[in-house]
């Protein structure tokens, strides 16, 4: 009964998670995932008003991340947490995973509440964030995994919808007919939807090869 | 990968782009099976509390609130032994047709008769108590066998209203057949039913 109440269930440590992640355990997956999420609706003290945007950016903050410990930009070394700077530096982390989820999900937050406030919501391409996400020459690096997590970084810096329409697209392979009926009604016409489409994909492009020029790719 | 990623000049980073958002699926249907896993487990945990709450209700239920569990006799004909008869067939030939329509299960046709006895017997009781002859030595004998035959005529009437859920009769004629203590071949059975049924 006790394990069917969850109170004796292994408990993993963050370099077990770490671990477990980046060799995509199940097991490990699911319990981080649960130990997330209840320390999320603990601490997470914000106001929403409602239910979804508060689960909007729990996964957004978690899919950050499980993104970057399963690309290596937080790993073990040593038998200590590191976490990769910008300049390709790794520096011991100083905090918990759980913490280091909040600061996304608070970064996510006020973005949501800029954007809102603002009444400016661009839809397409979250403009606020335009600072690289690496600079250093990643020669001695392997070259397709550093490209591999530019592109995640660059993805992650885009709004949900952009993103969304762009994976409808580009990786499910739906038509634009497809995807309206799917985003029901959140975008007016098909041309708007095309333009949006493509604005997405071309910034966040652009994006990534400036990136790649940044680290000498 | 899969989807709509056509020849260009960008045509490795727009393949690379749409395997990552590809990853990022992924993940997203891995956090949307997790949920749903833990709203499983969530289900499943909440319907082992209830199912175990009501196995908790339903045996304190039977064991407090029903008073036909534990020491005491139980309700019907679990706990309570038919009546024996061999005594006073030949005294009552009725008492052969009672014993084989209770057999049968038939109580209420065996209900009707043992209460016929029971009132003729209740009359012969009466009718003798009130010019006691207790120093006439046949009277006694007379009046000791009716009563005999009366206290487990109503003994057999008290185990016939059990079994057709006349409760309430069957205590108070508990209460009548506990009275003459003399009689009572069943006391201690009758003392244990009539705290049950209260």
């Amino acid at each position: 009964m006790i394990v069917l109440w969850g109170s004796n269930r292994k408990a993993y440590s963050d370099i077990e998670v770490v671990n477990g992640l980046q060799e995509r355990d199940g097991h490990v997956e699911e319990w981080f995932y649960n130990a997330a999420k209840r320390y999320f609706d603990k601490c997470f003290n914000e106001v929403f008003f409602n239910s979804d945007c508060r689960q909007e950016i729990f996964q957004s903050a978690f899919i950050k991340l499980w993104t970057e410990i399963e690309n290596g930009r937080i790993k073990v070394d040593g038998n200590v947490l590191c976490r990769q700077q910008r300049s390709g530096e790794y520096m011991p982390m100083t905090c918990s995973l759980t913490t280091f989820l909040m600061a996304f999900a608070k970064t996510e937050y006020r973005e949501l509440v800029r954007n809102v406030r603002e009444e400016s919501f661009d839809e397409f391409y979250d403009s606020a964030q335009h600072e690289s996400v690496f600079a250093f020459d990643a020669g001695e690096s392997d070259a397709d995994e550093m490209k591999s997590r530019i592109v995640d970084e660059c993805i992650q810096l885009m709004s949900p919808a952009c993103i969304d329409i762009i994976t409808q697209f580009y990786y499910h392979g739906k038509s634009l007919d497809e995807i309206m009926e799917m985003r029901g009604g959140r975008n007016s016409s098909k041309d708007g939807l095309k333009t949006a489409k493509n604005k997405c994909m071309n910034t966040l492009r652009e994006r990534v090869l400036k990136e790649y020029r940044m680290c000498n790719l | 990968m899969k989807g709509n990623v056509t020849g260009s000049g960008c045509n490795d980073v727009d393949k690379l782009i749409a395997n990552r958002l590809g990853e990022r699926q992924r993940k997203l249907e891995r956090i949307g099976a997790m949920e749903k896993a833990t709203e499983r487990g969530r289900k499943r945990n909440l319907s082992i509390l209830y199912t175990a709450i009501s196995i908790a209700a339903c045996i304190a239920l039977v064991v407090i609130v029903n008073p036909f569990t534990g020491n005491g006799p139980q309700h019907g004909a679990f706990a309570m032994e038919a009546p024996d008869f061999s005594t006073f067939r030949a005294a009552l030939p009725e008492l052969v047709q009672v014993e084989a329509l209770i057999d049968a299960g038939e109580y209420y046709k065996a209900l009707d008769i043992v209460e016929a006895k029971l009132k003729e017997s209740d009359r012969k009781v009466k009718h003798a108590e009130k010019e006691p002859l207790f120093d006439d030595e046949e009277w006694m004998y007379e009046y000791r066998a009716e009563k005999l035959m009366n206290a487990e005529l109503r003994w057999t009437y008290i185990y016939l209203l059990v079994m057709v859920e006349c409760d309430r009769t069957a205590v108070k004629e508990l209460k009548r057949y506990l009275r003459d203590e003399e009689f009572c071949m069943h006391r201690e059975d009758a003392k244990d039913m009539l705290e049950a049924l209260r």
